[in-house]
């Protein structure tokens, strides 16, 4: 009955969208690489810190993070923000984010032109802050404009140093840690301290050791790999295709003799550490492990391991780095997530901070440059009793290699272990 | 009338519900229970805690699950009823049109996976400024809410009703008239439970709002994956149960209906 | 002319539903198709170096595709079939069942459980850590979690299969009881009795494939839809093979950006993937009409 009219209608429809979406797609296709316009009056660059704080008032703040930890998330939501409401109006909201999604999400929004991105104040760590700064995704420099800077150890490499990328005031250190091994010390009273006593000790307790596929198992691979390529010091320096491939086919060889007789049989890996951790808190497991040296005091104290949880590291070392805190380019409250910043790398938000209670993740803060006060607060923090001091750990710490090791060990651990797994 | 309804199951039938039921009772027990308290560590039975700590923290509104309700409830409500109103209007109109290439256009989004279509609408989304926000997560999880009611109304849609519309056009009545007195009247509960579905379809969704809500729409099934994420074995059962709790209603209600129904026919 | 005119000229009652479907679906899905297809092969992008189909051929070598949609069809067509198997011999075996609220009461439950809530279900009560595994401690069948099954991110995607034949099952249950009343099967069942067949022959020549005729776009679309699961892969698979959803996301945030535009080209193999099963399903309807 309406033949005549719904063949037209649905004719002016068949012309009507292609023409619609070759448009909007022609419009796309011009613009590539876009770093939004910033007017004057947005964020104003030679503004006082007076003025910044008098920007940020009112301002919500909202930091793209990883959200794995619900300590981490407790100090955010609890501590820090209630007191930057109070003392500077601002509110801070948490948006799980990490890693490699942040950087897609930052680069949708730039091949977009999206002037105002979901993120203010982004937590980030070497192989995202190359790619960041490859794609001009960040603010800055703008480190040195915060009051509390002046107490961070620049001189530490560990800290002035990102994946042997200087920060050049494009991020800004908010924590120090170190990698550890974390075992079950009643079953394993003594454990391993090199990668051949490791690979032995996974060959006789056969479904009892394993690392998980996310960024905590990619760094004890790192660290591995240093031991593979000759020693502390031999991956410093620029990436190396050379070296790279050398190292990491020994790395690959000794991981596929020690694979079978891992948890599973080397046939899947914890998704990320927070299900390894319930791995080893269910037994299932003898080992776990971490970024942060004293996560497992602080895990202890939460319940989610066991007390007879223990700290260590091997003697070819392991990794220690600093994470950071960077502005995307379309932030669209600036002067707000610099005061954001400025407040976390303070001597108290630090020290609540380092607390094994609260999260124990070490600091940036230079404790010669302190007053007094926050400097005895700082060097005498109880409960760290289940890992070895930050002195001694620091003589076995390896610096964060460049950032093409991460994305290649990603891609590399998935083809030669996981998917050539029986 | 048919005697099979009076007959009573085999033993086999009954044992195949018996089984059903305990498999029921123990999965949704089991997350109940784990809402309760704190811990769950190998290999006890119970939660390490019983200390309701997840539900008086949902309750103090220290964590934002008050919040994600709220926010869940919102969207639902708001897709379910531009979801089954423009999936009403397309769905006439492609019954009328009985055009296939029309057909297989709305069937298209009611197939295809929320989380893959994010991000592919993600770009477009944020050209239109709209990413990041609620706005953008309704027009994204209407998108789908539409094809679904697009396809139902395409599909239920009654010769009668036609014919009806057909007579009021005839008569002279107008747009209006037709809408008025024929098609909310005699497709009223077809549209009450699209709109139900629709709801349901947005309250659920995780793909959709975790893309193109970046963060900022927190709904119960974000959070759900943020506990998740966390291992916090009690928050993860508690959000659960709360995202289930529509659902239950909606069986609830349909059951009491059915018995009500039951109740009257018997009498009548 | 006026003829020649009136063609262009729909009527204005069909606007409403012409404009509503052009801007809320086919926008939409062309702008998806479009943009996966664009982006894949290097036509935008930031770090697009221009046209080209190195992408394309990335993940065609790799294999991965492959793998990942012959893994995930398997799995949609396990939990399809299975489901479909198990609801038809249900309702043929008691097709007064839905005369029973008890019954229906326990269809209706699962059916209103969303896929993300029956994979933590499925994972509390299956892992090596959960709750079946703890009963059998206390029973002393096993002395650790390492002696459990694994059923929950195993090669055989157990846990994947009984979340989603849990998450399928009611509805192709519910379906083929609701079926059973509509095409008054009975009937049919009762007229081949009365004519000789038996209570046996009855249920399985005629009610049988008339369950099954009625419930193929059904069947067909269960498939689809498991085929792009993703909350229950996420949370119940392994990394290798991945379900298809689940890759996809994963690509496209992965560390190497250089590779995103293979996420976008998996993306597309899906999509037409997707309209291929829905112009079978639309075809199928066509000729049984």
């Amino acid at each position: 009955m309406f033949r005549g009219e719904n063949a037209c209608s649905f004719t002016a429809l068949r012309l009507f969208s292609p023409a619609v979406v070759i448009a909007l797609f022609l419009s796309g296709c011009t613009s590539k690489s876009t770093a939004p316009e910033l007017s004057d009056s947005d964020f104003p660059e030679q503004a006082t810190w007076d003025e910044v704080i008098r920007k940020a008032q009112g301002k919500t703040v909202h930091i793209g993070m990883w959200d794995g930890d619900p300590m981490i998330n407790a100090y955010i939501r609890d501590w820090v923000a209630p007191r930057l409401l109070k003392e500077h109006g601002i509110t801070l909201q948490q948006i799980g984010s990490q890693g490699a999604a942040t950087v897609s999400r930052l680069m949708v929004d730039l091949e977009s032109g999206r002037s105002t991105g979901d993120f203010d104040l982004v937590w980030i760590n070497g192989e995202n802050f190359y790619q960041l700064r490859k794609m001009q995704a960040l603010y800055g420099p703008f480190t040195d404009r915060l009051p509390n800077s002046r107490y961070i150890d620049w001189m530490n490499p560990f800290i002035a140093m990102d994946f042997q990328q200087t920060v050049d005031g494009y991020e800004c250190p908010w924590g120090n840690v170190q990698q550890a091994l974390i075992c079950n010390s009643e079953h394993v009273p003594e454990p391993p301290r090199t990668l051949d006593q490791l690979a032995a000790w996974i060959h006789q307790h056969p479904g009892r050791f394993t690392i998980d596929n996310g960024f905590t198992g990619m760094t004890f691979l790192k660290s591995l790999l240093y031991e593979f390529a000759g020693g502390r010091d031999s991956l410093n320096g620029p990436f190396d295709e050379a070296k790279y491939l050398a190292a990491s086919a020994k790395l690959w060889t000794w991981l596929r003799e020690v694979q079978p007789h891992l948890w599973r049989q080397g046939e899947t890996f914890p998704e990320n550490v927070a299900q390894l951790h319930q791995l080893f808190s269910n037994d299932e497991v003898d080992f776990t492990m971490s970024n942060n040296d004293g996560e497992v005091d602080n895990k202890v104290l939460q319940g989610v391991l066991p007390e007879h949880a223990k700290a260590f590291v091997l003697e070819s070392g392991s990794i220690r780095n600093s994470h950071y805190l960077g502005i995307p380019v379309n932030a669209a409250n600036k002067a707000a997530a610099m005061v954001v910043v400025n407040f976390l790398i303070s001597p108290e938000a630090q020290l609540q901070k380092a607390m094994p209670a609260v999260w124990g993740d070490g600091t940036v803060l230079s404790t010669e440059l302190l007053p007094e006060e926050w400097k005895n607060k700082l060097e005498h923090i109880d409960g760290r009793t289940r890992v070895p001091p930050r002195s001694e750990l620091e003589r076995s710490a390896l610096m964060e290699p460049a950032p093409e090791i991460m994305i290649r060990l990603n891609e590399d651990f998935r083809r030669e272990i996981i998917e050539r797994a029986r | 009338m048919s005697s099979s309804a009076s007959k009573q199951p085999s033993l086999v039938i009954r044992l195949i519900i018996a089984a059903a039921a305990a498999g029921i009772v123990m999965s949704y027990g089991l997350l109940l229970i784990l809402s309760l308290g704190s811990g769950w560590t190998f290999p006890n039975l119970l939660p390490d805690r019983m200390n309701f700590v997840p539900w008086r923290a949902f309750a103090s509104d220290r964590d934002v699950l008050i919040k994600a309700l709220l926010t869940s409830t919102g969207l639902s409500l708001i897709v379910g009823g531009l979801g089954t109103f423009m999936g009403l209007v397309i769905g006439r109109t492609v019954r009328r049109w009985n055009s296939e290439t029309v057909r297989f256009l709305i069937y298209l989004p009611f197939v295809v996976a929320p989380v893959i279509a994010a991000i592919c609408l993600y770009d477009l989304l944020i050209r239109l400024r709209v990413a990041g926000t609620p706005a953008g997560v309704i027009f994204s999880q209407c998108i789908f809410a539409t094809s679904f009611a697009a396809v139902y109304f395409s599909e239920l849609w009654t010769r009668k009703t036609d014919r009806l519309e057909d007579l009021v056009w005839s008569l002279g009545g107008s747009t209006f008239a037709v809408w008025r007195h024929v098609v909310i009247p005699e497709g009223s509960g077809l549209i009450v439970v699209c709109f139900l579905q629709a709801c349901l379809y947005s309250w659920l969704d995780y793909g959709l709002v975790s893309v193109i809500g970046g963060g900022n729409v927190q709904s119960l099934t974000l959070r759900m994956f943020g506990y998740i994420r966390e291992a916090s074995v009690n928050q993860a059962a508690q959000a659960a149960l709360i995202l289930l709790l529509p659902a239950l209603a909606g069986s609830i209600v349909t059951a009491v209906y059915y018995f009500l129904r039951r109740a009257e026919d018997s009498q009548s | 002319m006026p003829g020649s005119l009136s063609i262009f000229r729909p009527r204005l009652n069909q606007l409403p539903g012409l404009l509503l479907l052009c801007v809320m679906i086919v926008l939409p899905v062309a702008w998806m198709i479009g943009y996966a297809l664009v982006y894949s092969l290097g036509g935008i992008g930031m770090l697009s170096r221009g046209w080209t189909t190195i992408h394309w051929r990335a993940i065609l070598d790799s294999g991965e595709l492959w793998k990942s949609l012959l893994y995930s069809a398997g799995l949609a067509a396990g939990i399809s079939g299975f489901s479909t198997f198990a609801a038809w011999a249900f309702v043929l075996l008691a097709p007064e069942s839905r005369h029973r609220p008890s019954v229906l009461g326990l269809i209706c439950l699962p059916l209103a459980t969303p896929a993300v809530v029956m994979a933590v279900m499925v994972y509390q009560i299956l892992n090596p850590g959960g709750l079946v595994a703890r009963v059998a401690f206390h029973a002393s069948l096993i002395a650790s979690p390492s002696e459990f099954p694994v059923m929950v991110s195993d090669v055989w995607a157990i846990g994947i299969l009984l979340a989603g034949i849990l998450s399928t099952l009611p509805l192709l249950t519910l379906f083929f009881l609701k079926t059973w009343t509509t095409a008054r099967i009975d009937h049919y069942c009762r007229l081949a009795e009365s004519l000789g067949a038996t209570h046996l022959q009855a249920r399985w020549k005629i009610a049988g494939p008339m369950l099954l005729a009625r419930g193929r776009s059904l069947i067909l679309l269960t498939f689809l839809w498991n085929l792009g699961s993703y909350e229950i892969p996420l949370l119940l698979g392994r990394q290798s093979p991945q379900m298809y959803s689940v890759l996809i996301q994963r690509r496209s945030g992965q560390y190497n950006l250089l590779q995103r535009p293979e996420a976008f080209a998996l993306a597309t193999v899906y999509l037409t993937v997707v309209s291929l099963g829905v112009g079978v399903l639309l075809l199928w309807r066509r000729r049984h009409e």
